[in-house]
């Protein structure tokens, strides 16, 4: 089967601005509805290499998962006490779910992000509980009622962040907030090498949620 | 001599304007001081009776609708219709095209065009992507989205540079110009799409599968889910426009309460309904390039003007051996004509010098709709000729759009020129059809 050639660019515009998962799961979703598990496995076979992200997402998919499975509740417990959130990494379902339940706090989004998106209308869809920053401001937010938040994917075979993680995964950085949280969107192991993403350590983190 | 002099400035300044359009302000504003220093040394004008000359209510008016167009674009409104409006068409490459010209063209009417630009280009860009457009669809998209710029504006008093010079010169009121030259753009905004739809057709390489088009929907429903119209911050700019529009429509010009006064006072009674955002916009987002742009054009204009040059031109086109509507279509060729070479602002500020040659033979309002429609056309002639133009490519260029092979689509001089010899042809078409028809019947509906 062979599916429509722009569908490389169209999955690079809607992950750039809803992430990778949430967008691999539209995709998912949407070439299952058209053509069935065949296409789904088209997909795989035309984007999987590229987009590892999707391809694990198939992978789910073909095995009779159908949507994400996301506890926010474990990720908001980890973050209590904090008062302020840098966000690195977009996943725009686990923001929707985590945002709403944490009334009062100032979180920020990282832009440095290898896909491009148009940060206006991002943060437009959380009604003023997110904010925008630049790498060089994320330490004028540590505190020790701070914490960051990474989006990461990956089973036990290895962990995989946005490469931005790596930018603050420094002894200086590590000091300055109360907690390093990483919130695993994808529990899946990777069949493909892991493009656009870097590898991390779990003690990158003091606390990996699923 | 000093007559050539002046004019060969003008002259020189405008076409090296258009040559090099990435130092406009610098060659404007060089012209607009040589201009000056000439006039000033042979005689002909002063610095102070130039700058007096210079019609500053029309600068209020770009700076105030900038302001308002700022106020509308941060309610999110537009980028809500965008979203709305894929799902309408189903992302249906036909329906698509037809949308978003005609969302141009309204929008374009109310907001300055550029702004206009900016508002809808991005998530359009976003749905090209999305859909797999090929680069001859994408061109035609984008060149009709401009020319639609081009009509919007031209079709309201208030929509872009040339339309708000007419309005703030006084030479034709809000309510005229609205009601003769709207269904003019409306027609042929409505020919030229028609035209793309059973000739051009070009769509043809990107008839979308069912997969892609699925995707494009729920990927803009995701990229809007939460986006929402701010309506603390629409109601009072829409409010004030409202409440222009009916005072321009209303309020008669012997009163002494002039378009711009109107203007100034709705616009920031709108800025103080929100204040915070009103005041950062005042700080931050009055639009200087375009007030040094015309205030150069003004001056070297005016300079011209001191020497007898424009009255001599009028009194050339008086004297032609011709009936007057046909003197008024030669006029709108002209004015096409001059707008592609020397771009919009510039045409109409020195055009606006020699119509009244016509005006005694004429009804005002056929004489300035035409020039308006013969603006419009050479604006949408060459990518060039518009500052949105330019604009469009550089966000396209941004974008990193590519094809369904992953081809980088241009969006260039050359992708253009097909898309604007059409466009022009029809503007200007329709302009010299409709300029006829208003000189004969202006007066019998009341129009001046």
């Amino acid at each position: 089967m062979i599916l429509p050639p722009g569908l490389s660019h169209a999955f690079r515009a809607a992950a750039g601005e809803l992430g990778y998962a949430a967008a691999a799961w539209i995709f998912a979703r949407d070439v299952h509805a058209e053509a069935g598990d065949a296409g789904v496995g088209a997909l795989r076979d035309q984007l999987g290499r590229e987009y590892p992200v999707l391809d694990a997402v198939c992978v789910s998919w073909l095995a009779g998962i159908r949507a994400p499975v996301r506890e926010s509740a474990a990720c908001i417990a980890a973050l209590a006490g904090c008062r302020r959130l840098t966000i690195v990494g977009l996943e725009s379902d686990a923001l929707d779910a985590l945002l709403p339940a944490m009334s009062g706090l100032d979180a920020a989004i990282l832009t440095y992000a290898p896909l491009p998106a148009d940060w206006d209308r991002v943060l437009a869809n959380f009604d003023g509980a997110l904010s925008a920053i630049d790498l060089d401001a994320v330490l004028a937010r540590a505190g020790s009622d701070s914490a960051l938040l990474c989006f990461v994917y990956g089973g036990d075979d290895g962990l995989f962040a946005p490469p931005a993680w790596l930018r603050l995964d420094g002894p200086d950085v590590r000091a300055a907030f109360r907690a390093r949280i990483a919130w695993n969107v994808l529990p899946t192991p990777f069949a493909v090498y892991p493009r656009w993403l870097a590898e991390v350590v779990p003690t990158s983190f003091t606390t990996v949620v699923a | 001599m000093s007559a050539a002099l002046l004019v060969a400035v003008l002259l020189a300044a405008l076409l090296a304007q258009a040559v090099w359009p990435q130092a406009r302000l610098l060659i404007l504003t060089l012209g607009a001081a040589v201009s000056g220093l000439l006039a000033t040394l042979t005689g002909t004008s002063g610095m102070q009776q130039l700058l007096a000359g210079v019609p500053w209510g029309v600068l209020v008016m770009v700076v105030a609708l900038g302001l308002l167009a700022e106020m509308l674009a941060m309610s999110r409104l537009f980028g809500v219709l965008a979203g709305l409006a894929v799902r309408a068409t189903g992302a249906d490459p036909r329906l698509l095209l037809i949308a978003c010209a005609g969302g141009m063209f309204l929008v374009s009417g109310l907001v300055n065009n550029l702004t206009a630009l900016v508002l809808v280009l991005p998530p359009v860009m976003v749905v090209l992507q999305l859909i797999g457009a090929d680069r001859r669809y994408a061109s035609w998209m984008l060149g009709l989205m401009i020319v639609a710029c081009n009509l919007g504006g031209a079709s309201t008093p208030i929509g872009d540079f040339p339309a708000i010079l007419l309005l703030g010169s006084g030479v034709i009121s809000f309510g005229d110009y609205l009601v003769a030259a709207m269904p003019v753009c409306a027609v042929a905004m409505a020919a030229i799409i028609v035209t793309t739809a059973l000739w051009i057709r070009p769509w043809r390489g990107t008839e979308g599968s069912a997969i892609a088009t699925r995707i494009a929907i729920s990927t803009m429903d995701g990229m809007y889910r939460r986006v929402h119209v701010d309506w603390k911050v629409l109601a009072p700019a829409a409010l004030m426009l409202a409440g222009m529009i009916v005072a321009w429509a209303v309020v008669p010009g012997i009163s002494g309460v002039t378009s711009e006064l109107i203007c100034w006072l709705g616009v920031i009674a709108a800025l103080i309904g929100r204040a915070r955002i009103g005041e950062r916009l005042l700080r931050t987002r009055v639009d200087v390039e375009a007030v040094l742009f015309l205030l150069a054009l003004f001056i070297m204009v005016g300079a011209v003007r001191a020497t007898g040059a424009f009255e001599h031109l009028a009194g050339w086109l008086a004297a032609l051996p011709l009936a007057a509507d046909l003197k008024l279509a030669l006029l709108t060729v002209v004015a096409g004509l001059a707008t592609g070479v020397f771009s919009a602002g510039p045409s109409m500020a020195a055009l606006l010098e020699v119509a009244p040659a016509l005006s005694g033979q004429l009804p005002a309002t056929a004489i300035y709709v035409g020039l308006a429609m013969g603006v419009c056309a050479g604006s949408s002639l060459l990518l060039t000729a518009a500052t949105s133009g330019p604009l469009a490519q550089s966000m396209v260029d941004r974008a990193g759009l590519v094809d369904a092979q992953g081809r980088q689509i241009r969006f260039g001089f050359t992708e253009y020129l097909p898309i604007g010899l059409m466009g022009s042809a029809i503007i200007l078409a329709v302009g010299v059809g409709a300029v006829l028809v208003l000189a004969e019947v202006a007066p019998r509906l009341g129009l001046p």
